[in-house]
Order: structure tokens, then sequence, then C-alpha cells
């Protein structure tokens, strides 16, 4: 039995960042301009000044070139392009879903790593500060300080940090590099 | 095969400088005391030094060769008994008592 589609949406709305925020500035700003272009309306239908351009100005003062239409007009573009870039980017959370047949399970990066940092640390009797994992979305890099005066072997530090992370069976898959640093830490 | 326990070992610095003092002392033969070793990372070996003085019978080795013996019994004696890989082992004599044997 696998998870289902409600299930794998759960998981794909805890994995990605929401828009809510974006999209309640973007909201709030349109309201306020509509706001602001209906005062200008209606100031210029009872023939008051304008607060800062009348409606009927509005194609002059930009064809003129004026400064506050420019930066007004400047401002939305750049808001325009922000808004652009979060809506198409990914927007993933530094989380990975761990395979299971049952349930919907996150773990944040930072637990992952850290697990793994603890487990090579356990395994190879150096001290869990000596140990430490960076974790990306699709590869892990563990760095092993060794206690000087006792070598580490690259090969199995690679072998038991690849075996763990495959045990936890994270999605997407994350593939492990291993690096025994030169420099040793004097009897910790 | 046993079941391994839980936790770790570790040896900290003062105990490697007592167990590379005392033989570099014997090697030396001064007293332990007289004997000082630090230890320093060696590109992940445990790099030794050892300072105290010598103390030379009309039969010894010379001061040189005594440092030689001093610097290998470091290396294999010590590293053996403090379970350390020993890298690099610097061995410097600071005092020499000459005995010539002979009784007044």
């Amino acid at each position: 039995m696998s998870i289902g589609r409600y299930e794998r949406m759960l998981a794909r709305r805890e994995l990605r960042r929401s828009r809510s925020v974006a999209v309640s500035v973007a909201l709030a700003l349109l309201a306020l301009g509509a706001v602001y272009v209906g005062i200008e309306g209606v100031l210029a239908a009872v023939q008051r000044p304008a607060l800062l351009v009348a409606p009927a100005d509005a194609p002059r003062a930009w064809s003129a070139g004026e400064p506050l239409v420019l930066g007004v007009a400047g401002g939305a573009l750049l808001l325009g392009v922000a808004l652009v870039i979060a809506a198409l980017t990914p927007g993933r959370r530094a989380r990975h879903r761990v395979q299971d047949e049952r349930s919907v399970i996150l773990v944040d990066d930072e637990v992952l790593a850290a697990a793994v940092s603890r487990h090579v640390s356990r395994a190879t009797g150096v001290a869990p500060g000596q140990v430490s994992t960076a974790l990306g979305r699709r590869a892990a890099e563990v760095t092993v300080h060794p206690t000087s005066g006792h070598p580490l072997d690259p090969v199995r530090i690679e072998e038991l940090a690849e075996a763990y992370v495959a045990a936890i069976h994270p999605v997407p898959a994350v593939r492990t590099r291993t690096r025994v640093s030169r420099r040793g830490v004097v009897a910790t | 095969m046993s079941e391994r326990i839980p936790g770790r070992v570790s040896v900290q610095t003062r105990a490697l400088h007592r167990v590379f003092a005392a033989v570099a002392a014997e090697q030396l033969g001064s007293p332990a005391t007289a004997v000082s070793a630090r230890v320093a990372d060696d590109a992940g070996r445990l790099g030794v030094t050892v300072e105290g003085p010598a103390a030379r019978r009309s039969d010894s080795p010379s001061l040189v060769r005594l440092g030689e013996l001093a610097r290998d019994a470091v290396s294999e004696k010590g590293g053996r008994i403090a379970g350390v890989v020993v890298g690099r082992v610097s061995v410097r004599i600071t005092d020499a008592a000459v005995h010539t044997g002979r009784v007044s």
C-alpha cells in the first residue's frame, strides 16, 4: 500500500513555501491603488484639486515624464517582476519526505543532517563536534575531523553515511559524499 | 561478536603528556617529573615534543643517540601505551648529568 493523492498533496503543501504573504501584499497594494483611483475620480467629478494627478492629466504627465509618475511606474514594474519570480520558482523548504507506506513523514534538513552526523560520530568513536553534515536537496556532504593519532578510514565512513541515508530513504534521494579532514583535533 | 557498548573513550592531553614524558624519561635516564611533553596535530597523526635532561653513564651511548632512542620509544612504546598513531617526534635535551662511574 502506498500513500494516496491526498497525502501526496499534503506533503507537497508542507514541502513548499506558501505564497499567501505575497498574494496578500499584492492584493493590499491593488486595493490601495483602486481606492486612490476612486478618490481621484470623485475629486475630478466634483471639480476639486487632485491629490497627486487628475485622471484627465495622467496621459500628459506620463508622456511629459513627470518624476512622480515614472517613480510609481518603476515601483509597479519591480513589484511585478518580484511577484512573477515568487510565483514561478518552486519555493522549496529545507525538508525531505521520508518514504513510508502508511504516513506522510517530513523531516527538516537540519534534523536529517544532525542525525547523519550523530550516526557517523557514534560509529567511528569521534566526538560529535568533530562531524558536520551539510545537506542539500539531493546531496549530503559529511565532514569528519579525526582525533589526532586516530586515523579514520574514509571508505568506511562513506559506507556508514551512505547506508544510514539509504535506510532513512529520503525523497528526493540524497547522494552522500564524505570528507576526512587532513587536520586532526588533539585529544578531545 | 560482542555487542558494541554505547559511549566513547577519550584520552585527555594531560594523560598523553604524562605517558610520553615517562617513556622519554626512561630512555634519557632522568626522572619522569624532569621531562615535559607536548602534543599537537600532525596531519591527523599525533605530533609529540619532549624536553628534558639526559643522564649519561660512561657506558651510555652519545647524547644524540639517547635522543634518538627516546624518539623511537615515544613513537613506538608511547604510541602503543596511549593507543595512538604518533607522527613527528621532537626530542630536546636541555641538560646532561654525566656519571663517570668513579667512586671516591
